[in-house]
């Protein structure tokens, strides 16, 4: 078969015609469409100060955790007593039920993940 | 298929600035212009009437929605086609058409018998269907092409992307098609998967 050939094959496809109601249908939709309220944009103002506590919150963490480490080192000569240094962080952690957090951190990660990933896989 | 051939794009640009200007109403000339090419690319797509016009509904409703992002840089219909291209490629992604597969037909005993076998509406018929079997960038490149009336430069615009990439995906398409032809011509269950 040449190219000839299969250019007239495939330009000579079936026109169809659009049935009676397709116009009405499609414009029954587009009045939906627009008589819809607009989406609810996200609310930034609320959530602002949510986030804007939180990263401050973690920043004084993160300074209070590094100021500790760094006495601790200062003080500390043996392995031993630099573990000494990090169990008073750790027993407070525990306190807050850091374990419970870190392991739904993870299950959650984990749901997000395996999803995505049957997803991609998919494509 | 000339689809872009009967349409002034004066016509195009007062409906959208109506729309825009809060008049839903004038949308419908912009349907009625461009319903019949919407369907019928939507139509090679799928091969299905009532799922290309659902195709094409979802593509006019996407068209609405969007009517703000034409910049009116280029015709409207290139920007509709393109809208279009977009949402039927990426449904036929999604729901690949169902086919005989290329690798199930088997050879033929004799390939010198491969061209007597079907009527030539038959053969014809089985040739617009292997299309459907090739390769995703193959085939959307092949029906672009085709229903632009063998028109690189629009089947370029459509799917965005440079002429000389279509031209390239178009041998190779023909290539692949010329390949499997004469199995596929000489394969008697094409008629029952029709």
């Amino acid at each position: 078969m040449n190219r000839d050939e299969l250019d007239r094959i495939l330009s000579a496809e079936q026109e169809i015609l659009p049935s009676s109601g397709f116009t009405a249908s499609v414009m029954a939709a587009v009045r939906e469409e627009a008589s819809a309220p607009p989406p609810i944009p996200f609310p930034w103002k609320r959530v602002l100060p949510g986030l804007v506590i939180a990263a401050v919150v973690l920043v004084v963490l993160l300074a209070q955790a590094i100021a500790q480490l760094k006495e601790g080192a200062s003080v500390a000569q043996s392995p031993w007593a630099s573990l000494q240094t990090y169990l008073p962080i750790l027993s407070v952690a525990q306190h807050f039920g850091a374990q419970w957090i870190l392991f739904a951190l993870m299950v959650t990660l984990g749901s997000l993940w395996f999803p995505l990933r049957l997803a991609a896989s998919d494509h | 298929m000339e689809a872009e051939a009967d349409v002034a794009p004066i016509d195009d640009q007062a409906d959208v600035e109506k729309v825009l200007a809060g008049n839903v109403a004038a949308f419908e000339g912009i349907v009625r212009r461009w319903q019949g090419p919407l369907i019928n690319l939507a139509y090679r797509f799928c091969h299905d009437r009532g799922h290309a016009e659902e195709m094409a509904q979802e593509a006019f409703l996407r068209a609405y929605r969007g009517l703000a992002q034409w910049r009116k840089d280029a015709a409207f219909s290139t920007w509709l086609f393109s809208l279009a291209t977009n949402l039927y490629c990426a449904e036929l992604r999604r729901i690949p058409a169902p086919s005989v597969s290329l690798d199930d037909v088997p050879e033929p005993a004799d390939p010198r018998d491969s061209d007597g076998g079907l009527e030539v509406e038959d053969r014809d018929r089985a040739v617009r269907r292997a299309v459907f079997n090739l390769p995703t960038k193959y085939r959307e490149t092949l029906i672009l092409f085709y229903f632009h009336g063998m028109d690189v430069s629009a089947a370029a615009r459509s799917l965005s992307l440079p002429e000389g990439t279509i031209k390239a995906r178009l041998s190779r398409g023909r290539e692949i098609l010329r390949g499997k032809l004469p199995s596929l011509l000489a394969a008697p269950q094409l008629k029952e998967a029709q």
